[in-house]
């Protein structure tokens, strides 16, 4: 039998992708479509008095004017549902949706939204996430207690301005304290970074009869339909989501935005309408990452081993959290802010509060990049404090089987020493380096994904496959990766095994891409299929055989890695230069090898995007960086060039031993170039991006 | 987004602030305004086209005069004004001093501008480098009616 693992896979859509016949959701078109064109807040915090549409129905072309009028009171969002779908009585963040225009042709409708007049208030605006728990901090949402909270209560909340968050303790916290030689305080602030996707956002809306048609660039299509059901008022079968190739997602297309107004804009004129975000919009509108300001406490004993961590964590979560999943409205991983250690005692307190900037939601990894920015800084300065040199600090508090991780979760299974011996040999650790030269790391953890979900497959009469998934692929290749498990378990040749892709009226209830979760949910779930065929097929069952193929994966596992990075710093100007950059990494058992390496490559130059020149800059509310000349990220001449070095033999609970790969590389390149450059001239900064003249002043102000 | 220029005039302070303050006439020193019109006592509309590569913007708005003391020759002045064909808006609080040193006298312009909708997405460097631009014009003019 041929183990279909070890050939590098071809990727099932790849011949689609690379020829351009691939199709996206701005690229489907339906006879009669109509154009969307919004008007936009220019005011962060507004109440509305007045919409005056006369003119903007005038207009040659244009079908239809919606207000939030003619919307209240739908909502959406994935847990919270507070964003109006457009606003009715006030506006909380520039760019907020007031109204929106159908027409012929796009050019009509956004002739037509500039001429929507509409009479604003202004109000006092909440810019300063430190400040929003104040007394005295205007309210954004009086009225949250009625906003609908999907499959669960909301707690109450001891101010209007709290969004969410988690107050976690575990151990003995002052007999910690108590015992620890030293104790060390730091505070580190992230800003707000946007995902930098390639393809916006785009949809295309259509009834057929009382069933709405949804194409969307969301990547969880079952989630966006039952958060449609509750913020329209329908039944979920009468909402068909489809989901065609998604052109980059990292966590921002879990929330879907204009897909609402669409629907009311398809219901006031009975024609199919369509909105593509232009770029400027999706800088300024979409759910990006949590700015953060992260304060860390942790006491210490003789020989540096962890007695006692506080973290306390407040997200900027902004106008609205409709982008947050999880109960907490918080970034999913918020509470990790010293992840991967052995910690007896903890107290971490994360809150997520509204401002009136543009809307925080998920993002590649949540929670993760800021916390690991702070935590593995923090893990250095005490180190150098100490005299123990940083990676010998690490090796002697990283988290072994049996013992606690700052969560108050006990780990099972532990690959993290491993991954720093290996870091040891691998980066040259402890070699002398030239002045103005340093290497710095960074440890970080990422979970293997969790969830469930069921597959159809069926063994045809020509020996062939098909399997039929509602899961949807944002680039990592879950389609190839189902393929080759199926392929593997049978014995079968990749090509003969075909994934397709349904919409969620034909498709078995999935959860969507995220959260790590595709390869060891969706993987088992083939794995199961697979076996399931093989059984029936031993026991003589004619041909074709059908079968569901099921997984629950609800274990808790990490993955581990270890990041080298060594710089150049130039102090007369602050600037440097990476002149290494090392990767070690546990990712399991390899399913799709190109696709792996892919993810680890593309993790690093996100990371290091985030860590060197990413940042959505606001004034007054407004994203002055709202374009991508202004918001730089990393091009391939910024990249340098990254060594990867996989751990043999670690087995993780997806199929074969596999376990998650793509939200594990970003978070902790940031922490490992910001040690390095404190290695190499003595400048530690505590924000991010890591720019020259952050250094310069740094080395100029060793404060 | 904050803006300061400031300019050497050689000319009487009186006259160069009399010049500053004939907003009408010196807002003919800002080179693509249309007619400045008053509407009322320190209050006028006018018409501002800029071009800024290939899009050209048609600034609509009114300019009051908020504060004025034409003894320390110091000024505040508010402008609002709409682009309703790209959609967006510019809101300034503009700030004018006059001082005296050595013969000559310093004009200072200090802008507090805030820009809304999509002229907002032009990048900031471009906008600075037109503001920088339109203001240099500005403070040249006002020299040459000054002196003349």
């Amino acid at each position: 039998m041929t183990d279909v693992l070890v050939t590098p896979e071809r990727r099932v859509e790849g011949d689609e992708k690379v020829t351009g016949a691939a199709k996206y959701s701005a690229d489907f078109r339906r006879e009669g479509m109509l154009h969307a064109a919004f008007v936009a807040s220019p005011y962060a915090h507004a109440l509305i008095t007045h919409v005056d549409t006369t003119a903007a129905r005038a207009v040659p072309g244009v079908r239809a004017v919606i207000t939030g009028a003619d919307v209240k009171p739908a909502r959406f969002g994935r847990r919270l549902q507070d964003w109006p779908v457009l606003v009715w009585d006030r506006a909380r963040f520039v760019g907020d949706r007031v109204a929106a225009v159908a027409a012929d042709t796009l050019e009509a409708a956004e002739a037509a939204a500039a001429l929507v007049d509409v009479t604003y208030e202004e109000l006092p605006a909440i810019f300063d996430h430190r400040k929003a728990l104040d007394p005295d901090a205007p309210v954004l949402h009086p009225d949250a207690d009625a906003y609908p909270f999907l499959q669960a209560t909301r707690e109450p909340r001891a101010h209007p301005n709290l969004q969410g968050g988690v107050v976690h303790e575990h151990g003995d916290l002052a007999a910690g304290f108590a015992k620890a030689s030293r104790v060390f305080e730091h505070t580190f602030e992230v800003p707000r970074v946007h995902h930098a996707y390639i393809e916006p956002r785009a949809a295309l809306v259509w009834f057929e009869g009382d069933v709405v048609h949804v194409v969307t660039t969301n990547k969880a299509p079952f989630s966006l339909r039952d958060q449609m059901a509750v913020t329209l008022g329908m039944p979920p079968e009468k909402i068909v989501v489809h989901t065609p190739h998604v052109g980059g997602d990292f966590g921002g297309k879990g929330l879907s935005l204009d897909e609402h107004a669409l629907v009311f804009l398809a219901r006031a004129t009975g024609r199919p309408v369509r909105s593509v975000m232009r770029y400027a919009d999706e800088l300024q509108v979409s759910n990006t990452r949590h700015a953060a300001t992260i304060r860390l406490r942790t006491g210490v004993d003789a020989e540096g081993r962890i007695t006692a961590h506080e973290g306390t964590v407040v997200f900027d979560g902004g106008a609205y959290a409709a982008g947050k999943p999880i109960v907490f409205l918080m970034p999913g991983d918020g509470v990790l802010t010293l992840a991967g250690y052995r910690i007896p005692a903890a107290r971490v307190d994360v809150t997520t509060v509204y401002t009136n900037h543009l809307p925080a939601g998920h993002d590649r990894a949540p929670g993760q990049p800021q916390n690991n920015f702070a935590a593995e800084s923090h893990m250095d300065l005490i180190a150098r404090a100490m005299g123990i040199d940083p990676l010998e600090l690490r090796e002697r508090n990283v988290i072994r089987a049996g013992e606690t991780d700052v969560h108050g979760d006990v780990w099972h299974d532990s690959e993290a020493s491993r991954v720093l011996s290996t870091f040891r040999g691998e980066m040259r650790w402890g070699t002398a380096l030239p002045k103005g030269r340093g290497r710095g790391m960074a440890f970080g953890v990422r979970h293997v994904g969790r969830g469930k979900t069921s597959l159809e497959l069926r063994l045809e009469a020509d020996g062939s496959v098909t399997v039929r998934t509602g899961v949807t692929d944002q680039g990592g290749g879950a389609m190839t990766m189902i393929q080759r498990v199926v392929a593997q378990e049978l014995g079968l040749a990749p090509d003969r095994v075909r994934v397709e892709q349904l919409d969620t009226s034909a498709a078995l209830r999935d959860p969507g891409v995220g959260g790590s979760r595709v390869t060891p949910v969706h993987g088992n779930a083939a794995l199961d299929g697979a076996r399931k065929l093989k059984e029936a097929r031993a026991k003589g069952a004619p041909l074709p055989i059908a079968v569901t193929g099921t997984a629950e994966q609800n274990e808790h596992v990490y993955g581990s890695l270890a990041y080298g990075i060594e710089v150049e710093v130039d102090s007369e100007t602050g600037a440097f230069r990476i002149l290494d950059a090392l990767l070690v990494a546990d990712v399991g058992t390899v399913i799709n090898p190109v696709a792996v390496r892919g993810q680890l490559e593309g993790g690093f130059v996100f990371g290091l995007g985030q860590a060197l020149m990413e940042e959505l800059v606001t004034q007054d509310g407004r994203v002055v960086t709202a374009n991508l000349g202004d918001y730089k990220i990393p091009t391939i001449a910024d990249v340098p060039r990254l060594r990867i070095s996989l751990l043999p033999n670690t087995h993780g609970p997806g199929p074969f031993g596999a376990k998650s790969v793509g939200e594990l590389a970003n978070p902790a390149v940031s922490a490992a170039v910001a040690n390095a450059i404190a290695a190499a001239v003595g400048a530690r900064l505590f924000s991010l991006p890591l720019t020259a003249d952050k250094v310069l002043a740094a080395l100029r102000d060793p404060a | 987004m904050k803006l300061a220029h400031t300019a050497t005039i050689a000319a009487p302070a009186d006259r160069i602030w009399a010049a500053v303050m004939d907003i009408p006439a010196a807002a003919r020193c800002v080179p693509g305004v249309a007619a400045v019109t008053p509407v009322g006592p320190d209050r006028f509309k006018g018409q501002l086209l800029v071009q800024i590569g290939p899009v050209r913007l048609v600034l609509d708005g009114d300019i009051a005069v908020a504060t004025r003391d034409d003894l320390a020759k110091r000024a505040t002045l508010r402008a609002d004004a709409k682009d309703s064909r790209l959609g967006g808006t510019v809101r300034a609080s503009i700030d004018v001093s006059l001082t005296e040193r050595a013969g000559a006298c310093e004009l200072r312009i200090e802008s507090d501008v805030h820009i809304a909708g999509r002229i907002g997405e032009f990048g900031q460097p471009v906008i600075q480098r037109k503001s920088d631009q339109l203001l240099a014009q500005f403070t040249q003019c006002i020299a040459r009616s000054a002196a003349a």
